[in-house]
């Protein structure tokens, strides 16, 4: 699944570690979602899309093949 | 080793989390305790059943009572450590509850699992000629797994 964290994150200027504080997960955890090698669980999707006061279907970008 | 016993994840925050380790501290008090008795048993053993039981045997108890007693004292000091700044506190309770950190543990045990079971296969075969007590070992072990994990997929099946 494709994210728009990245772009989301840079647009507003926060860091990564700054968007895992406001998601209560670890910076790591930011930098895999980004790098597409971890998949966000629902209700982190959703602190996610809260954040950035966005739609969970924004910023994820579910694939229909996957 | 810590990862295979967390039970942080209920911790929202750094407040439950702190609750969660002064619990941890005290289980760490009580093994502290068995670790005595165990130690004591071992140095007991050595002197009352000199003959009955090797000095090996009576100095293995021994041994693992002094082990699992100064590792006791070694965990309290590591969450005392833990509990004493709220970033350390922040770092370590995001380390437990973090969902990618939990999926992480998840994967290693079964990868760990699968590996200790052909490490047991690996085992019985070469064992079988040398001792077939470790043949009778290695299986009871097999089937304690097996057993335990189809017991607890049942019981975590119907749980969620």
């Amino acid at each position: 699944m494709r994210n728009r964290i990245q772009e989301l994150r840079k647009s507003l200027k926060v860091t990564q570690n700054e968007l895992a504080d406001a998601v209560d997960v670890s910076r790591q955890t930011i930098i895999s979602l980004e790098n597409g090698r971890y998949n966000a669980s629902l209700a982190l999707a959703h602190k996610i899309a809260k954040f950035f006061g966005k739609q969970i279907e924004e910023i994820f970008i579910f694939d229909e093949e996957e | 080793m810590r990862g295979l016993f967390c039970d942080g994840i209920k911790a929202k925050n750094n407040e439950e989390y702190r609750v969660l380790l002064k619990k941890r501290q005290k289980r760490m008090w009580g093994l502290f305790a068995v670790g005595l008795l165990t130690a004591a048993l071992g140095a007991l053993l050595g002197t009352l059943m000199r003959g009955q039981i090797t000095e090996r045997q009576a100095g293995f108890i021994l041994g693992v009572g002094t082990g699992l007693s100064l590792g006791s004292v070694i965990e309290i000091w590591i969450l005392q450590r833990k509990m004493g700044s709220e970033e350390r506190l922040k770092k370590e309770r995001l380390r437990e509850v973090d969902e990618r950190e939990i999926e992480v543990r998840s994967r290693a045990l079964q990868a760990t699992a699968k590996l200790l079971l052909a490490f047991i296969y690996v085992l019985m075969i070469i064992g079988c000629l040398f001792d077939e007590e470790i043949v009778g070992v290695c299986i009871l072990l097999a089937g304690i797994f097996m057993l335990s994990f189809q017991l607890f997929q049942k019981y975590y099946g119907k749980k969620l």
